[in-house]
This record gives C-alpha cells, structure tokens and sequence, in this order.
C-alpha cells in the first residue's frame, strides 16, 4: 500500500495548520508493519483517517496505491471502495464481541450482512477459514465456550479474526498487546504475521512494546513523530 | 382443581404474546421498553374497532383480521418509541415514556375510556370444546402459533442479532451491520406482540379500557425473572423462558387466590418476587459473568 501526498488539517479553513503535510508512505503488501509515537501524537488520527472515520468539516487531500488501484480523495473524503477494504481492531477489543455468545456464534455473527435477514443462522459460511482455523489451534481455543470465559488473549484473536470476516485488504490495530502478559502478545503478533501472509493484508499495528517491535519488526517499524513546524511525520525507523 | 389448571392455561394464553414481545425487548434487547404497556391498550383498541367493521364475515376471517389490527396497533407505538430512540438519539427510557403519553393522550381523543365488546361475535370461540371455557381451544391455538413463530425467528439472523444488540449495543458498528435496523425491528415486533395480547385480553373480558396497561410491564419483568430461575437455562437465549415464566406467574396467582389472598394487593406480591430474585442473583453470580443488563 502506497500512500502519496497525504495532506490533513482538522478544519477546512484556511488556515496552514496541517497536521500531516505531503506524507508520503509505503507498507509492503502482506507484512505486518508497527506504528509508533508517543500517546496523543496522532497515531489514532492516521488510522481514523484510512478508515474514512475523520469529521466532514475535515480537510484531506491523498492518493492511495493498494493491489495495483489508485484511489483519490474526493471533496476531503477516501472513496468507500477503499474504506471499505480497511478494517479495525480497537484496543478495547471487548467492544467487538458479544461476550455471552460462543467464539464461533460470534465470528458468524461479524459475517452478517447489514440488514440481517430471516434466512436461518447457519455456521459454515465465516470468511477467512485459515485465519480461524490456524487462530483456534494456536491459541488451544475452546469455540463452544462463551466470549466472557476465554482469555484475554483469545479475545483478542477473536475480535481480529471477526474483523476479517468482511473483505480486507488492510487491518489496523490499536495496541493489540495492551492488555496481554508477554507470551500472549507474542503469540498475537504470531498470528497477526501469518494472517497477513496466508490471507494476503496489509497490517498496521500501534504499539508501545519495544520489545514486541523488536523481536517482529524486522525493518518494517516506524514512528510518528511532531516536526518543529507542528506537523506530523511518518518515517521508517533506522 | 381441574378448573384452576384451565384458568392457569387461558390466562397464561391471553398473556403469551406480551411476555415474547417483552422477551425480546426486556431479555434480549435488554432495554426499559415501558412503550410495551401503551402497545397493550393501543392494540386493544384497533382489535376492537376493527372488530366493529366485520361483523358480517366468517369467524375465522373475523379473526385473522383483528389480530393483525391489534399486532398494527401495537407495531405503531413500537415505530414512534423505537425512531425516538435511533433518530433523535435519545434514551429509550425517555423515549418509551415520551410514547406512553403521547398514545395515552391519543387514545382518550379516539376512543371512550370503557368499551363494551359483548354486542360483538367473538372469534375467539371458533373452537368451542371445554363449556366453561369456550375460548380455551383458541387462545392455546393461537398460542401455539405465535411460540411456533418465534422459535423460529430466534434461529434467524436478525434473531440471533436482537441477543447480540443486548449483549452489546456497540458490536454492529464494526461490522456494518445496521444497529438501528435492528433495534427497530426488534421494538416493533415486541410491540406488535403486545397488542396482540392487548387485543386477546380484551376479547376475553369484552371490554377495552384505557387504563388496561397499567402494571404489564411489572407483570412481564416478574414472569421472566420467574422464567429464568426456573429454567437454568445457560444458552445465550431460550425461548422456554418467557414461556414457564408466564405459566409460573399464574400458578402463583391462581394459589394466591385459592388462599383468599385479595388480588388488589398483587402488585405487592410481584414486586416482592422481583426483589428476591434479584438479591438472589446478586449474591449466586458466578466471578466471571457476562452483563445482564435488565437481570432478565
């Protein structure tokens, strides 16, 4: 994924106030990739914005490369033939799941069109087979067990692996391994490495973590950091 | 003895298809749909009035006509309640309160605060086999009908979403699934439901009167609370529920009144019910369990 020119202020005004100015970045496709920064630096307002979930009174101004397509901002909006290609998991991933419902009723559920329908709720039709089935042997998962009965780190997997169920291209995390002890967070990042592989995303994860980042960067780790002029920079580390 | 059961059974039919509608709105939705008692006397009210249009058509045309007008009736406070809620964003609680006054006031523009349904065919004794109870067969027909019906909503999709909805409010959002389509739905089935009941009742006593809702909502909190102690159910949802929870709310009832017990004090009774088994549940929740929301 190819991010070109990628130029966002707060409000349309005329104002030079950019909070990202003429940001230009590549994420190589099918790799996991660690954003960093520190806390309110604008980590959340890059992703809002590939999400298409900035405010209308917004100004932004980019061209996006992803699987061989171009796509353009139209009047301060990405198109949603590209949003809807990009998929998040919040870092209070318990907001995804209903929690007295199975891993698999949920993952089911997450594959649900936008109007539900009186077709009978049936399992076998969830979407990315592998990650689920390579998810629940690594992670010794229970599937008939209520969401509120696995571990944090299961449901985590869960809320990622729901997120795959619609179309993506690109999967966005925020702090993933937040709440997780270390073998957790590793094993996470594990899966997050194979889904991007087996399934053929583009992930970008947050994380604070430098021992997280450094064992699974390898090269592909950067940070945003705040210039002098007040706009943020997305550079590749080392 | 014998009698006792068929009155357990004919009100426990009368009152089925309000403790769904509240199934849905209060267990699986897990909101203060307190709309559900407007729904009660509104659904009465269309039941009724339509009943007055077609006297000349067969029972069971009579029938299938009024039910519909009532389950419309009831539908109609479920839209106002429920778009209140999604469009203009405010509580449902506050909006289910903002709909009760609203079809209360309508309802003493339209009609007169008692009306006798005793000049009208009934259609609930289409079937008339136990003497004592001529319209027993029927109300345990339609019953039936509509615990046929809802068992097989809840295996569908927009079933499985109404459980989710109340499990979490936010889940559909990341997923594109449309939350207001869903809450709306669910509020109008619910309503419609109880107007379906509103109607039933009122065929059975042959009146309509306006003040009829008045404690539905506390009869329908106590009977799912009863249902789910009774039932151990550990599914996310179970259709038996509103079911034995209806069934036991009357048995105490009859019980009650087999021991002279004055039924003006019932309410107290009721309240009383809810009160233990909330302590109850509070004091035996396991560590780790999900949020129940209404506790029903």
């Amino acid at each position: 994924m190819l991010i070109e020119n990628l130029s966002f202020k707060f409000d349309n005004s005329n104002s030079s106030d950019y909070f990202f100015k003429d940001l230009t970045v590549y994420f190589i496709p099918n790799h996991v990739h660690f954003i960093q920064g520190d806390n309110g630096v604008g980590k959340s307002t890059f992703f809002a914005i590939l999400q298409g979930a900035i405010d209308k009174k917004s100004f932004l101004l980019a061209r996006i490369r992803l699987n061989e397509l171009l796509y353009s901002t139209d009047n301060n909006q990405l198109p949603d033939t590209f949003t809807k290609q990009v998929h998040t998991v919040q870092q209070n991933y318990d907001n995804m799941i209903a929690n007295q419902f199975t891993f698999m009723e949920n993952v089911q559920l997450a594959h649900l069109p936008k109007y539900p329908s009186l077709k009978s709720f049936s399992f076998g039709q969830a979407g990315g087979e592998n990650a689920l089935l390579d998810s629940v042997a690594l992670f010794s998962i229970n599937v008939d067990k209520p969401a509120y009965l696995l571990s944090g780190g299961q449901r985590q997997l869960l809320a990622i692996v729901m997120a795959l169920q619609k179309p993506t291209h690109v999967l966005l995390l925020d702090e993933p391994t937040a709440t997780l002890d270390k073998k957790n967070a590793f094993m996470i990042i594990e899966s997050l490495k194979r889904m991007a592989q087996n399934l053929g995303i583009t992930i970008l994860v947050t994380c604070h973590d430098k021992e997280v980042v450094e064992k699974y960067a390898q090269g592909n780790s950067f940070t945003i950091k705040q210039s002098d002029s007040g706009n943020r920079t997305l550079m590749k580390d080392g | 003895m014998i009698n006792t059961l068929l009155v357990i059974i004919e009100q426990s039919m009368l009152h089925l298809p309000l403790m769904f509608g509240a199934y849905i709105s209060f267990s699986l939705l897990k909101i203060p749909d307190l709309s559900i008692e407007s729904a009660y006397v509104v659904g009465a009210i269309f039941g009724s009035y339509v009943l007055m249009g077609t006297s000349n058509l067969p029972l069971i045309g009579i029938l299938c006509i009024v039910v519909a007008a009532s389950c419309v009736g009831g539908a109609l406070v479920g839209i106002v309640s429920s778009l209140l809620t999604q469009k203009g964003k405010f509580a449902h609680l506050l909006s289910s309160i903002v709909t009760s006054g609203l079809f209360h006031g309508i309802n003493q523009f339209i009609c007169p605060a008692y009306v006798s349904l005793n000049k009208m065919d009934n259609p609930l004794t289409l079937v008339n086999v136990v003497a004592q109870h001529p319209e027993l067969i029927m109300l345990v027909i339609i019953g039936f009908a509509v615990f046929i019906t809802i068992y097989f909503l809840l295996k569908t999709e927009i079933g499985y979403c109404y459980a989710a909805y109340g499990n979490n409010p936010q889940f559909f959002k990341n997923y594109e699934i449309s939350t207001s389509f869903v809450f709306i739905t669910g509020v109008i089935l619910a309503n419609a439901l109880a107007g379906m009941s509103g109607y039933l009742f009122a065929q059975s006593n042959s009146f309509v009167e306006l003040n009829m809702g008045v404690g539905k909502g506390l009869l329908c909190i106590t009977a799912l609370m009863l249902g789910k102690g009774l039932t151990f159910i550990k599914k996310s949802f179970s259709i038996i529920v509103p079911l034995v929870g209806t069934c036991a709310y009357f048995t105490v009832q009859q019980l009650l009144l087999k021991i002279g017990f004055n039924l003006k004090y019932f309410t107290a009774v009721q309240a009383i019910i809810v009160l233990l088994l909330l302590i109850y549940t509070h004091y035996n929740k396991p560590i780790r369990s999900p949020n129940d929301g209404l506790g029903l």
